[in-house]
């Protein structure tokens, strides 16, 4: 097993699954995993478990965030099974990805599978003061979501944040990357980048420019747009974004520091934001309409 | 598309009165004014505007009366009302028109633009003919 000079800011979800899993796969292990469990629940925003001794909360707010963030892959797996097995058969064969992944993806195994050494710690996101002691030094830290990366944390010394994005930069920012690619540009893109201030502005590492990846029509009977939307989000941007991270970081070893960003021209790109669900029903059935 | 364009400009006269008070180059009702009136092309300060209001109504989901000078952040408490809601609709529709390529890539500035039509939609309740427009141009532009 190789490790890679990554600290891992781990957000509970399928996109930091998704790094981790396949990094597991391919032999890999980040140096670290830095778990951030919310102080607060991620629906509601109400405090967890205040009553509760310090360790039996960190145990309780983990597991809520891990429901909260999982509950839509888990909800499809059990309700929408064809759906499922077409869109993971087609994603594992387009990013020759073990067809395990998927369900390791939602199970919410023990992040210390993954091979690194694991340290948790409570935080009210990513603004909370106590990420700055800890992150400082830090060197590379995958983001894997959870919000915006404040300036305070941009700007440590010894750290950068290395962030994978659903479109290809500078052409595509901001929100719904997979969706507003596919609508303008009849292609999906992945970007490796390290963020700064602006949204998905930053140094440039790699681009990667793919064919729309089409799921099965038949699959998709009686499953609304809103659940198809999610079933993107839950199957097929992870992966996307897990192989962009591999490549990116494909040939590192842990003495070796990831490669020297190109700056963007800011001017040169769109930002995009959350596309509106009549346009989304559009790009939906291109995607599931094969 | 040119008597789609037509239609679209005769929205402008159902601007509320009070939107109107302080207007200023800031003001969403002298862009719906600009952005509706007969020129087939959209200014470079325009194009700004619609860059940052558009933002701004797609994230907040509310239009208020004045804005900033980036249009990022409004200015004053007030939003606007449903004549202007409408017309503003309608101002986006026709910028998506106005800023289509002549290539067969559709231009991200156009989809943009309708992007946030179908969000200001979402808040005013628009007339049918409104809605039977912005379906048309959806069918154009894609």
């Amino acid at each position: 097993v190789r490790t890679l000079p990554l600290t891992v800011l781990f957000h509970e979800g399928p996109i930091a699954r998704a790094y981790l899993g396949l990094m597991l796969h391919r032999g890999l292990r980040p140096k670290r995993i830095l778990h951030l469990v919310g102080r607060r629940h991620p629906g509601t925003g109400k405090a967890v478990g205040r009553w509760l001794p310090r360790p039996v909360r960190m145990l309780y707010a983990q597991q809520l965030q891990e429901i909260s963030m999982s509950y839509w892959p888990r909800q499809l797996r059990k309700d929408y099974p064809n759906l499922v097995g077409n869109m993971t058969r087609v994603v594992a064969a387009a990013f020759d990805t073990p067809p395990e992944l998927f369900e390791e993806m939602t199970a919410a195994g023990p992040l210390e599978r993954y091979g690194a050494p694991v340290q948790r710690v409570l935080v009210d996101g990513l603004r909370d003061p106590v990420l700055k002691g800890i992150l400082t030094g830090a060197g590379t830290i995958l983001f894997t979501g959870g919000g915006t990366v404040p300036k305070h944390l941009l700007c440590l010394d010894g750290v950068r944040f290395l962030h994978v994005h659903p479109g290809e930069l500078p052409y595509v920012r901001g929100s719904d990357g997979v969706f507003w690619s596919t609508l303008v540009y009849g292609h999906v893109g992945v970007s490796s980048l390290y963020l700064d201030s602006g949204i998905d502005t930053g140094d440039i590492i790699a681009t990667a420019r793919r064919a729309s990846l089409q799921f099965s029509q038949k699959a998709t009977d009686n499953v609304d747009a809103a659940l198809l939307y999610r079933a993107v989000f839950s199957f097929y941007d992870p992966i996307l974004r897990a192989h962009m991270l591999l490549t990116t970081a494909a040939d590192l070893h842990e003495d070796r520091m990831l490669p020297v960003g190109e700056p963007q021209i800011v001017e040169s790109g769109t930002t995009y934001q959350y596309m509106h669900p009549r346009l989304r029903q559009r790009v939906l059935r291109t995607i599931f309409g094969a | 598309v040119s008597a789609i364009l037509q239609r679209l400009r005769e929205y402008k006269s159902g601007i509320d009165k009070t939107d109107l008070v302080d207007d200023d180059e800031h003001s969403v009702a002298s862009l719906i004014g600009r952005l509706l009136d007969d020129s087939v092309v959209v200014t470079p300060a325009d194009r700004l505007a619609l860059e940052g209001l558009g933002r701004s109504i797609d994230v907040r989901k509310r239009v208020s009366r004045n804005y900033d000078a980036a249009w990022r952040k409004p200015v004053g408490g007030s939003d606007i009302g449903l004549g202007s809601g409408i017309a503003l609709t309608a101002a986006f529709l026709v910028a998506c028109l106005k800023l289509r390529n002549s290539t067969a890539t559709p231009s991200p500035q156009s989809l943009k633009a309708l992007n946030t039509a179908l969000n200001v939609g979402d808040l005013f309740t628009l007339p049918p003919q409104l809605e039977a427009l912005m379906s048309q141009i959806i069918g154009e532009v894609l």
